[in-house]
């Protein structure tokens, strides 16, 4: 197995598992708990068999590969790094355990297990994209499976949560698209790599165009990770999703696209000149962010009277 | 030019409908409007390289076909924002079988009151 093929498992893993669980409710229900129970383990076993394997590939600098055999010009760039591999230990250990501690709870089912390893595999993906469009598509599935999982706890309250949730990302994910739009029109590439290449080779002109993709990028972004002040979607979201889903919400999967944005960052700024200065506003500025929804969410869990909004 | 301004005003469209629509059923079509919005200006740009379909014939010369890219990614798009419809009109049914209600106003002080 390649080290290329090491790096694709965290995302068809989960997806051969959910696959077991959607199959499992077809069947009775002892065929249904084994299949469902199989599915999930493609979760649970995943740490322990290839950790050691990928964590050598990121030592030796991290690995860039295009999926499919297309090419650079038409395959999709995917990076493995230690970004993508800490973001999947992360991912697959909170995963494990909150699926664990679901089979205890009234919300279980081969449904609910499906969802949750599709948004399993949705994380994997957005961890290791290192293409715009790539990462726009990765950011609706894990999405999608949040709202579903968000809802899954069949209370009105939660169906309410989980549209405002599912209306408010929605629109972040349009001014997603004008970022990538933006992007495409100056340097006629999705890839990170290429799109750094051609930033570093336009003039000045570019740099209003270029700001103003990012912003985008930056903005749609900073909803889903429900930085201040577009996190209103958050308290209902997570306190009205069944526990196992708010622990992983609330862990992971909102944190999730802040390392996928960090990544092209990182990648804008070495193409140096006016990028390089975008990217560093973009980082002081959610850096500020951050700091003051931290401040901002330790006062509001001072007032609060329910334990799942605090 | 003035395509750009009528997609422009399109999606200012779906946004003011998103924002301002209390209904829950004009809340999923604003957000439709918005996303083809966005598929057309790709489509729109990708349609200012060239003049012919993408579509592999010999007897064509020379660089005239449209950028098939945007294309290519916007039927994705579009399948990303019916799964979205889809998703959301399901919670809203589910909502209204709850509530009796699409008012999101309303629904929001019968869930409070529970």
């Amino acid at each position: 197995m390649s080290d290329a093929d090491l790096a694709l498992l965290p995302i068809f893993l989960p997806l051969i598992g959910a696959a077991f669980a959607l199959i499992a409710k077809a069947w009775d229900s002892k065929l249904s708990l084994s299949l469902e129970y199989i599915g999930a383990a493609s979760v649970l076993l995943r740490p322990s068999l290839s950790w050691p394997f990928s964590w050598i590939a990121v030592r030796s600098g991290g690995l860039s590969f295009i999926v499919g055999s297309r090419g650079n010009l038409l395959g999709i760039e995917q990076r493995f790094d230690a970004i993508t591999w800490l973001m999947d230990l992360l991912g697959f250990t909170g995963a494990a355990f909150a699926w664990l501690y679901s089979r205890g709870t009234k919300t279980k089912g081969p449904l609910f297990t499906m969802l949750f390893l599709l948004q399993t595999a949705a994380l994997a993906a957005t961890a290791s994209c290192a293409d715009l469009f790539n990462l726009f598509v990765c950011l609706e599935l894990l999405g999608m499976a949040s709202y579903a999982l968000t809802a899954s706890s069949e209370k009105g309250a939660a169906f309410l949560a989980s549209f405002s949730y599912l209306a408010i990302s929605s629109m972040a994910m349009c001014f997603f698209l004008f970022g990538v739009f933006g992007f495409y029109q100056l340097t006629g590439s999705l890839s990170y790599t290429a799109i750094s290449a051609a930033l570093s080779s336009l003039g000045g002109e570019a740099a209003l165009p270029a700001a103003l993709s990012l912003a985008c990028l930056v903005a749609a972004t900073a909803v889903r990770v429900a930085v201040l002040p577009v996190y209103g979607w958050l308290p209902d979201a997570h306190a009205m999703a069944p526990h196992a889903v708010s622990a992983v919400l609330s862990g992971v999967l909102i944190k999730t696209p802040l390392f996928a944005l960090g990544r092209l960052l990182d990648i804008v700024a070495k193409a140096g000149g006016f990028s390089a200065q975008l990217a560093e506003k973009s980082i002081m500025l959610l850096g500020i962010a951050g700091s003051l929804t931290a401040l901002s969410a330790v006062l509001v869990a001072l007032w609060s009277k329910d334990a799942g909004r605090l | 030019m003035v395509e750009r301004a009528l997609i422009l005003i399109l999606f200012l469209l779906g946004f003011y409908g998103l924002i301002a629509r209390r209904n829950l059923i004009k809340k999923v079509y604003a957000l439709a409007i918005q996303s083809a919005a966005i598929v057309l200006l790709f489509v729109l740009e990708g349609s200012r390289v060239g003049s012919i379909a993408p579509l592999l014939d010999l007897r064509v010369k020379g660089s005239t076909f449209v950028d098939p890219l945007p294309q290519a990614l916007m039927l994705t798009a579009i399948v990303v924002g019916v799964c979205v419809s889809a998703l959301a009109l399901s919670l809203a049914y589910r909502l209204y079988l709850l509530y009796g209600t699409l008012d999101i106003e309303e629904l929001g002080n019968k869930v409070d009151h529970e």
